[in-house]
C-alpha cells in the first residue's frame, strides 16, 4: 500500500530533476480560543491590566498597573518579542488607572488618573522613555472612574471619562461620562457630560472604551450599575456610537442583560476586525457557578438534583448523585462532572451500561477513582469511574451459605450470628494499603445484644469463577457484651452512623448513634479499633459523661482530635454545635455556632469535609434551619467560623427563588458527601436541594470560592458597525475563572491580540497575553546547514527532527518572546513535503507529530534551536491504565477502539481500525500498563504494527508477506545497497504459549486431606461423624477414602476384643464433607442389667445371716462381681483415628502449547535448537497458538533476509510498502518488504531528499 | 549617484564590489544507475558581499565604522536599480602610512555585508 500522490507530483517524483519545498506548520492542540494565556514574567506582583494599542510602526504596547506604579510592555516592530517593562510614572501617588493612543509622531500619549482623583497626561516614546512627565487636567474632582483616549482619523484626541459627585457606588451622588478633545494632547477642552438617556443620574458609569473605526464611526462602550442590594452591584455593558468623533452620541443601549444580583458584566474593551466587524470582550463575574439539569450535554430526561457529591482535586473529578426527581427519596442517576471546565462526562443509572443495579441507597465515603455506594442492607457497590465499571459486592449471604441474591456476587464470611442481612446497617470505604485498594465494610446487628463486624475486601481480586464469592478478610468480630462498649441495646436502638480509617493515628473510627428520635441509651458514640481489629478506644455517654446522650452521626479526625456532630438535644442543653474529642486527655469540648443563636433550637451541621490543609473543616450548617444555612469553615486551631451564604455572600444564591431559605433540605443518605473543595481555585461545592421539603425549586450544585465571584473573560462579535450594529452571543474568551481587566487590538496581519490580569492568589494578579495566531509556519526559518530528518520504523513512534533559526525566539522558556509558545511541549507539528512544478506548489501529508523536545545553547555561536517531535504514540507511552473495563468476547477492533476513547480520549476521526484478519474475540482485562503496551499486545497477537498515517491518524496495519510490490526502481534511484543482519538472530524454535479462557474442571491426585480422631465408650452403638475437608468448610473433593489409623474395632472388655467396625456412610452432594459412621457394640442393656441385678441382689440380701462365711459372705462376693461389671462397663472405651484422602477438586484453565520450526536453520547448525519462547495472553486455543508461532517464527527469519539500501526520495513510499529493486551486482530481482524508513532533506547546497530504507527481502 | 549605506552616502566609489546575484541552492546526487538533481531555488538572501577600497579617506571610514558599530540591519543601494537590506558583519583597513598621506588616509579598506533581504 503507498501513498497515492497527486498525479502532478508523482510525475515530479518520478522524474530526476526536482524541486523539493517543505512546509512545518505549528498548530496547538486544542483550540486557541479560549485563551489559557501566556505570562508576560515570573514576578510575584499584583499587575493589573490597562490598555493595548498597536502602533503604526507595529509595535504593542501594553499598559499596566503594577502596585502603584504604571509600566509599559512593548514588542519590536515584528512583534516577535515583549521587551523588559519599562516603569513610565512613579508618583506620590497611588496611579488607580490609566490609558494611551499613538500621536501624530508615533510618540504614545497616556491619560492617567490617582487615587486623589487627578486627571494627569503625560507622554512617552513607543519604548517608555518620559517626554512629558504626568501633567494636571484636572484636580479637585471627588471621584473618577476609568478613562478612554483615542487617536481620531482627523489626528485628534477623544478622552472620556467617568467622574461623580461621591464616590461610586453610593447611590445618592450623581454620575457622569464626560468627554474632553485635543489637538496636541498637551491642551485639553473643557469636560463636556455625554447625554445619557434612560440612565438613572445615581447609578455609577465606569470603564469606558473608545475605537473609531475605519468608516469614522466611534463606538463607546461602558459599563453601569444598574441595581444594588446589600451591597452587591449589578451591572450590564452599553454602547453608544457617533458620526461626529465624539461631537454628538446615540442613545446607550445594552449589549448585555444581567438582571440577578450576583452575576454582572463590566469592563468593556473592542477592536476592529481587519474585515471591519468588531470583537468585543468584557468580564463576567457570577458570586457562584450551577451545576444543574443546564450543564451541556446533559440528558434532558434526568434530573441533577444535588443530593450528594465527592470530590476529587488531582483529577478534578466531581462524581454527584440525583434523588427525588420527582419522587420524593427515588434514586434517579449518579453523574460524572469534569471540574476542569465543568463540563459532563456521563451518568450511570439503572439503564446505562454499565448499570447502577440494583438501586443505589446512599453514597458513602470514597477515594478516586473508586466512588462508594450502598443498596439497602444487601449490597455494596464500588463505581470505578477510571474504567468505567461498577461492581457489586452482595452481603447477602449468611456463613458458608451460597448468595440467593439476584446475579449478584457474593461475601462470604464470619457473618455473625445473624448473618449479613440481618439489619441493613452498612458503611464502607475505600483504603490502600501496601499498594492494595481494599473496600472494608463494616456491619453491624441486633437489637438487644449489638454484634459488629468489619473487614476487607482486595478491590483487585474477582469472584471464585464457580461459587461467585469473593474472599472476605475479617478484621473484628464481637457482640456489645463481649466488648463493653458496643450498645448494650444493640445497634437496633441506633446506627452504625459513621465508620473511617485515620492515617494519622493509625485508627479505624466507628461511631453509632441514635439522635433524639429514638431514645437516648448513653451507650452509642466513638470507638477507636487499631490495625488488627482490637478496640483501644471508646468514648460514650454511660463512661465519659462529657459525650452527647445520643451518640454520633458524623466524624472526622484533624489536629489530633476527632471532630463529631450530632442533633441538639433539650435535655442536654450544654451540647450543641461541632463536639471535640480531644485524644490527648480524652476531653470533650463543644463549639457552637457564633453568627446565630441556637438557644433553644438545633444549630446541627452534616457533611463534615477536610479541606485538606490540616486544618480546616467544611460544613454544611443548620441543614434542618433554612434561615442559617449554608456552607462554614471551622478552623480547628484559632476555633474561628467562616460562614457563606447569602448574607455573608450576595448573590451567591442568586438563582435561587428564595435564597434565604439556606441550601440543603432534601439530604439523601450521605455521609460526608455534601461537599467538596479545591485549594487550588479555592472553590466550595455544596450539593443544593430544594426540590421538595423547602421552599423553592433550586437544586444542583453550588461553587463558590474563598476567592470571591468567578470572573471570565467573554466575546462576541459586533457586526454591521456601520449600521445597525448587531451584538452576537457571547462565548468564553478565556479559560479559567478569575480573569481580569482585558484589553484587545487587531494587529496589521489581521490577528487578535488580548492582554489581561489572571489572579494567581489573594496577593497575586498575573499579566498575561495571548493572540488568536493558532498556527505558524516554520519552514522559512529551516537552518539549511542542518538536515531535516523524519522516521518511520515498525516498532519505534514516528520521528521528526530539524533545526530553526532564531532559537532565541522559539525558547519555549523565553517568556518574553511571543514565538516562545511555537514549540512548547505538545504543540502539534505537522510535515508536508512536495515539488514546485511550473510554480505551483503541490504537498503531500508526511505526518503530524508532537514536540518532545527543544534544545538550543546561549554562546557566542548564533542561536539555532533543534527540535524532536515524535508521533501521538508517544503520549501513549505515559498514558498508564491502572485497569481497563473487562472486554468479555470483543472482537480486537473493538478492544482497540475503547482503550482509544477511554484512555486517549480520541474521537473516531482521529483512528482507523481494521478488521483483524484471523479476527477473535478476546477476553481480558488491562491492568497497571501503559495504554501503548496493552494496544501492541493486542497488535502483536495479530501479527499487526501500530502505524499513524501520513494524515495523523492511527492505523494499525498488517505485516504481511505476500503483498504484492509497490513500486519498482529500476536501478537510476539508488544511491547504496548493503545486506544487514545486525538484526538476525540465531533463533530456530519459537514456542507460544496460551491458556483457556474457560475454566475447567479438574480432579488433582489423590491426598490426605483431613484427618479426624476421638474416643467411643459404653454407649456405643452407631454413630456419625462429619468431616469438612477443609474448616473454612469450602474446599471439595471426590471420591473420598478412609485410612483407618486406629480402629474402633480395637474396642475390648474384659481383655476380649468387642467388636465394633466404622466407614464412609455418605458424602456431601457439594463434596464439602463425607460422614463416617462408626458402629461399636452397645452396652447400654448389660450396665441396666447389671445395675438391676445389683439392686435385687442387695434386695435379697438384706436380712442376710452376717456372717462372712455364711449368706452374706455370698451376697458380699457376688455383689463385688456386679460392681466389678459395672465399672468394667462404665470403664470400656475405643479410640479411633482415621486419616481422610481424597482427590480435590479445582477448577483450571486449559494451557496450550504450540511450536514453530525453522528446520532449514536448524540443520544448518548442525541441528543445533535455539527456541524462544511467547506468552501470549490472547491465544485460547491450540490453532491460535499456532497461528502466533508460525507468525513470529516468520519475522525472526525475515530479520535473517534484512537489507538496506539508500535512494533519492519518492514521496510515494511508505513503511510496509514492497519495493522492488535489482541487485546491483547480479540485476537479480529483489522484493524488499519496508520496516523502516528515514527520509533525510538536505538543504542550500547539499540539497537533496534521500530515503534510507531497511526491510526485509522477500522469497 | 555614488552607492549607499544607510544614511551614508560613499564619498568614494569602492574599487570592487560582489555582484548582489542570486544563488541556487542545488546539488546532484550520483546514484548507481544515473543521476538525480535537486534544487531549493535561487536566492540573495545569506549573500555575503565584499566591497574593497585600495585606499580611503578617514572621514569616510570613520563614518562607514559608525555604521558597524550601530550594530543595526541598514539599507545598501549598489546602484544597480536594486537595494538591499543588510547586516555589516565587517569593516577592516589599514593604516596608510606614508611621508606624504600621514595617518589620515585607510588602505586595503574591507567592507563584508550580508544580504538579509532585498527591499
Amino acid at each position: 500500500m503507498s501513498i497515492t500522490l497527486n498525479a502532478t507530483l508523482k510525475t515530479a517524483q518520478d522524474g530526476i530533476s526536482h524541486r523539493p519545498i517543505v512546509k512545518i506548520t505549528s498548530s496547538p492542540a486544542e483550540s486557541a480560543i479560549p485563551y489559557r494565556g501566556n505570562n508576560f514574567n515570573t514576578g510575584s506582583y499584583i499587575e493589573e491590566n490597562r490598555d493595548l494599542i498597536v502602533t503604526s510602526t507595529g509595535r504593542l504596547a501594553n499598559l499596566y498597573v503594577r502596585g502603584e506604579n504604571l509600566y509599559l510592555y512593548y514588542t519590536d516592530t515584528a512583534r516577535t518579542q515583549w521587551q523588559a517593562p519599562v516603569q513610565i510614572a512613579d508618583l506620590v501617588d497611588e496611579i488607580l488607572s490609566a490609558s494611551l493612543c499613538e500621536l501624530a509622531n508615533n510618540d504614545l500619549g497616556v491619560i492617567l488618573i490617582t487615587d486623589n482623583y487627578d486627571l494627569k497626561y503625560m507622554i512617552i516614546s513607543q519604548v517608555g522613555a518620559v517626554v512629558t512627565a504626568p501633567t494636571n487636567i484636572q484636580t479637585g474632582i471627588s471621584w473618577l472612574g476609568a478613562p478612554s483616549v483615542i487617536t481620531l482619523a482627523n489626528n485628534t484626541y477623544l478622552l472620556v471619562y467617568s467622574q461623580g459627585t461621591g464616590v461610586a457606588p453610593d447611590q445618592t451622588k450623581d454620575y457622569y461620562l464626560y468627554s474632553r478633545t485635543s489637538s496636541n494632547f498637551t491642551s485639553w477642552s473643557a469636560a463636556s457630560a455625554l447625554t445619557l438617556t434612560g440612565l438613572s443620574l445615581n447609578n455609577y458609569k465606569n470603564n469606558p472604551d473608545l475605537l473609531q473605526i475605519t468608516s469614522g464611526r466611534t463606538f463607546l462602550h461602558f459599563d453601569y450599575m444598574s441595581d444594588y442590594q446589600n451591597q452587591v452591584e449589578l451591572n450590564n455593558i452599553y454602547y453608544m456610537t457617533s458620526d461626529d468623533n465624539g461631537s454628538s452620541w446615540s442613545t446607550p443601549v445594552a449589549v448585555t442583560s444581567y438582571t440577578a444580583i450576583g452575576t454582572r458584566g463590566r469592563q468593556p474593551t473592542a477592536a476592529e476586525q481587519s474585515g471591519g466587524d468588531i470583537t468585543i470582550a468584557y468580564q463576567e463575574e457570577n458570586a457562584a457557578m450551577y451545576l444543574n439539569d443546564d450543564l451541556d450535554g446533559y440528558p434532558g430526561d434526568r434530573c441533577f438534583e444535588g443530593n450528594a457529591l465527592q470530590y476529587d482535586e488531582t483529577t478534578k473529578t466531581l462524581v454527584h448523585a440525583s434523588v427525588s426527581c420527582g419522587v420524593l427519596n427515588t434514586f434517579d442517576n449518579i453523574a460524572r462532572i469534569d471540574c476542569t471546565d465543568n463540563s459532563y462526562v456521563k451518568y450511570w443509572n439503572g439503564s446505562t451500561s454499565p448499570a447502577t443495579l440494583p438501586t443505589p441507597t446512599a453514597m458513602l465515603r470514597s477515594q478516586h477513582p473508586y466512588y462508594v455506594f450502598v443498596s439497602g442492607g444487601d449490597y455494596v457497590m464500588v463505581l470505578d469511574v477510571e474504567s468505567d465499571s461498577w461492581t457489586k459486592y452482595a452481603l447477602c449471604c449468611a456463613k458458608g451459605v451460597t448468595h440467593a441474591v439476584g446475579d449478584c456476587n457474593c461475601v462470604t464470611g464470619n457473618c455473625g450470628q445473624y448473618g449479613w442481612d440481618s439489619y441493613g446497617q452498612i458503611h464502607a470505604f475505600v483504603r490502600t494499603v501496601g499498594g492494595q485498594d481494599r473496600l472494608y465494610i463494616a456491619k453491624a446487628d441486633g437489637y438487644t445484644y449489638a454484634h459488629f463486624l468489619f473487614g476487607y475486601i482486595d478491590l483487585a481480586k474477582t469472584p471464585d469463577p464457580i461459587t461467585g464469592e469473593y474472599t472476605w478478610h475479617e478484621v473484628h468480630y464481637g457482640s456489645g457484651y463481649e466488648l463493653g462498649w458496643l450498645p448494650n441495646h444493640g445497634f437496633g436502638g441506633g446506627t452504625l452512623s459513621d465508620f473511617f480509617w485515620i492515617p494519622e493515628i493509625s485508627r479505624f473510627c466507628v461511631c453509632s448513634y441514635s439522635g433524639n428520635n429514638y431514645g437516648n441509651y448513653g451507650d452509642l458514640g466513638v470507638a477507636l479499633f487499631n490495625d488488627a481489629g482490637d478496640i483501644q478506644n471508646a468514648y460514650v455517654y454511660d463512661t465519659n459523661s462529657g459525650m452527647p446522650h445520643g451518640g454520633v452521626s458524623e466524624a472526622i479526625y484533624m489536629n489530633g482530635s476527632i471532630w463529631f456532630i450530632f442533633d441538639y438535644d433539650s435535655n442536654y442543653p450544654d451540647r450543641r454545635g461541632l463536639g471535640r474529642i480531644n485524644l490527648a486527655n480524652d476531653t470533650i469540648t463543644y463549639h457552637e455556632a457564633n453568627w446565630f443563636s441556637c438557644s433553644t433550637e438545633n444549630c446541627g451541621f452534616g457533611d463534615l469535609t477536610d479541606m485538606g490543609d490540616g486544618e480546616r473543616i467544611l460544613l454544611h450548617s443548620a441543614k434542618s434551619g433554612c434561615d442559617k444555612g449554608g456552607v462554614v469553615i471551622f478552623n480547628t486551631v484559632d476555633f474561628g467560623w467562616t460562614v457563606f451564604n447569602n448574607t455573608t455572600m450576595p448573590g451567591m444564591l442568586a438563582k435561587d427563588s428564595n435564597p434565604a431559605c439556606g441550601m440543603n433540605c432534601d439530604a439523601w443518605t450521605a455521609i460526608n458527601v455534601g461537599l467538596g473543595y479545591d485549594s487550588v481555585t479555592k472553590t466550595i461545592c455544596a450539593v443544593y436541594d430544594k426540590g421538595f421539603t423547602c421552599d423553592g425549586t433550586s437544586h444542583g450544585v453550588i461553587a463558590f470560592s474563598e476567592y470571591g465571584a468567578y470572573s471570565t473573560l467573554k466575546y462576541t462579535t459586533i457586526t454591521t458597525p456601520d449600521g445597525t450594529p448587531t451584538y452576537g452571543s457571547p462565548t468564553d474568551l478565556s479559560y479559567y475563572d478569575f480573569e481580569y481587566n482585558p484589553a484587545l487590538a487587531v494587529d496589521g496581519d489581521g490577528y487578535l491580540w488580548l492582554t489581561w490580569d489572571h489572579m494567581d492568589t489573594l496577593t497575586e494578579n498575573d499579566l498575561m497575553w495571548a493572540n488568536s495566531a493558532d498556527d505558524m509556519e516554520l519552514q522559512d526559518y529551516l537552518d539549511i546547514n542542518k538536515n531535516l530528518v523524519v522516521e518511520w520504523g515498525l516498532q519505534q513512534f514516528n520521528k521528526l527532527d530539524f533545526a530553526l533559526s532564531h532559537g532565541h525566539l522559539f525558547d519555549p522558556l523565553n517568556f518574553s518572546s511571543l514565538w516562545s509558545v511555537y514549540l512548547k511541549m505538545g504543540r502539534i507539528l505537522t510535515l508536508e513535503i512536495g515539488e514546485e512544478v511550473s510554480d505551483t506548489d503541490y504537498y503531500q501529508d508526511q505526518g503530524k507529530f508532537v514536540v518532545k523536545e527543544t534544545s538550543l545553547v546561549y554562546g557566542l555561536s548564533y542561536p539555532g534551536i533543534r527540535v524532536k517531535a515524535e508521533d501521538l504514540w508517544t503520549l501513549w507511552e505515559d498514558a498508564r491504565i491502572v485497569a481497563s473495563e473487562y472486554f468479555s468476547g470483543e472482537t480486537p477492533k473493538t478492544v482497540i477502539e475503547n482503550l482509544l476513547v477511554d484512555h486517549a480520549g480520541m474521537a473516531g476521526a482521529d483512528y482507523s481500525i481494521p478488521t483483524f484478519s484471523g479476527s477473535h474475540d478476546l477476553y481480558h482485562q488491562f491492568l497497571d500498563i501503559t495504554l501503548a503496551e496493552a494496544v501492541q499486545l493486542v497488535l502483536d497477537h495479530f501479527g499487526y504494527y501500530p502505524f499513524m498515517n501520513v494524515d495523523g491518524k492511527f492505523e494499525p496495519r498488517q505485516i504481511d508477506f505476500t503483498d504484492s510490490v509497490d513500486h519498482t526502481y529500476a536501478g537510476a534511484e539508488i544511491i547504496e545497497y548493503t545486506p544487514d543482519s545486525s538484526y538476525a538472530t540465531f533463533i530456530n524454535r519459537v514456542i507460544v504459549t496460551g491458556m483457556s479462557n474457560l475454566f475447567t474442571e479438574v480432579l488433582y491426585e489423590e491426598e490426605s486431606v483431613t484427618r479426624t480422631n476421638g474416643t467411643v465408650g459404653h454407649w456405643g452403638g452407631s454413630k456419625d461423624r462429619t468431616v469438612w475437608y477443609a474448616e473454612d468448610r469450602q474446599r471439595t473433593c471426590r471420591n473420598p477414602r478412609l485410612e483407618i489409623i486406629m480402629s474402633v474395632s480395637e474396642f475390648q472388655i474384659w481383655g476380649i476384643k468387642g467388636g465394633g467396625s466404622e466407614q464412609i456412610s455418605s458424602t456431601d452432594p457439594d463434596e464439602h464433607y463425607v460422614i463416617i459412621t462408626i458402629e461399636i457394640p452397645d452396652l447400654t442393656g448389660i450396665l441396666i442389667a447389671t445395675m438391676a441385678a445389683l439392686v435385687a441382689l442387695g434386695v435379697a440380701c438384706s436380712y442376710c445371716d452376717g456372717y462372712f462365711t455364711g449368706w452374706c459372705g455370698y451376697c458380699i462376693n457376688a455383689a463385688m462381681i456386679l460392681c466389678n461389671l459395672i465399672m468394667y462397663i462404665l470403664g470400656a472405651a475405643a479410640n479411633y483415628n482415621y486419616n481422610i484422602w481424597a482427590r480435590p477438586i479445582g477448577h483450571e484453565r486449559m494451557t496450550f502449547e504450540a511450536i514453530a520450526e525453522d528446520v532449514d536453520f536448524q540443520q544448518q547448525l548442525n541441528g543445533k535448537i535455539i527456541p524462544e519462547t511467547i506468552d501470549d495472553p490472547f491465544c485460547y486455543t491450540m490453532e491460535s497458538c499456532r497461528n502466533v508461532a508460525d507468525f513470529e517464527l516468520s519475522v525472526v527469519m525475515a530479520q535473517r533476509r534484512r537489507l538496506k539500501f539508500k535512494k533519492t526520495g519518492h514521496l510515494m513510499d511508505e513503511m510496509g510498502d514492497v519495493l522492488r529493486i535489482s541487485h546491483p551486482y547480479s540485476g537479480e530481482t529483489i522484493d524488499t518488504y519496508v520496516t523502516n524508513l528515514k527520509r533525510i532533506l538536505k538543504f542550500g547546497d547539499n540539497a537533496a531528499m534521500i530515503d534510507e530504507i531497511e526491510g526485509w527481502r522477500l522469497v | 549617484m555614488s552607492m549607499q549605506l544607510g544614511s551614508y552616502t560613499f564619498a568614494q566609489p569602492p574599487g570592487s564590489c560582489t555582484q548582489p546575484l542570486k544563488k541556487r541552492r542545488c546539488n546532484e546526487i550520483e546514484t548507481l544507475g544515473g543521476v538525480a538533481f535537486f534544487s531549493w531555488g535561487a536566492f540573495v538572501e545569506g549573500q555575503k558581499i565584499e566591497i574593497k577600497w585600495r585606499w580611503m579617506a578617514t572621514t569616510m571610514f570613520d563614518a562607514v565604522y559608525a555604521l558597524l558599530v550601530a550594530d543595526a540591519q541598514v539599507v545598501w543601494d549598489p546602484e544597480t536599480g536594486d537595494t538591499y537590506n543588510v547586516e555589516i558583519t565587517g569593516f577592516t583597513g589599514d593604516y596608510h602610512l606614508s611621508a606624504y598621506a600621514a595617518a589620515e588616509n585607510k588602505k586595503n579598506v574591507i567592507l563584508k555585508l550580508t544580504i538579509m533581504s532585498q527591499v
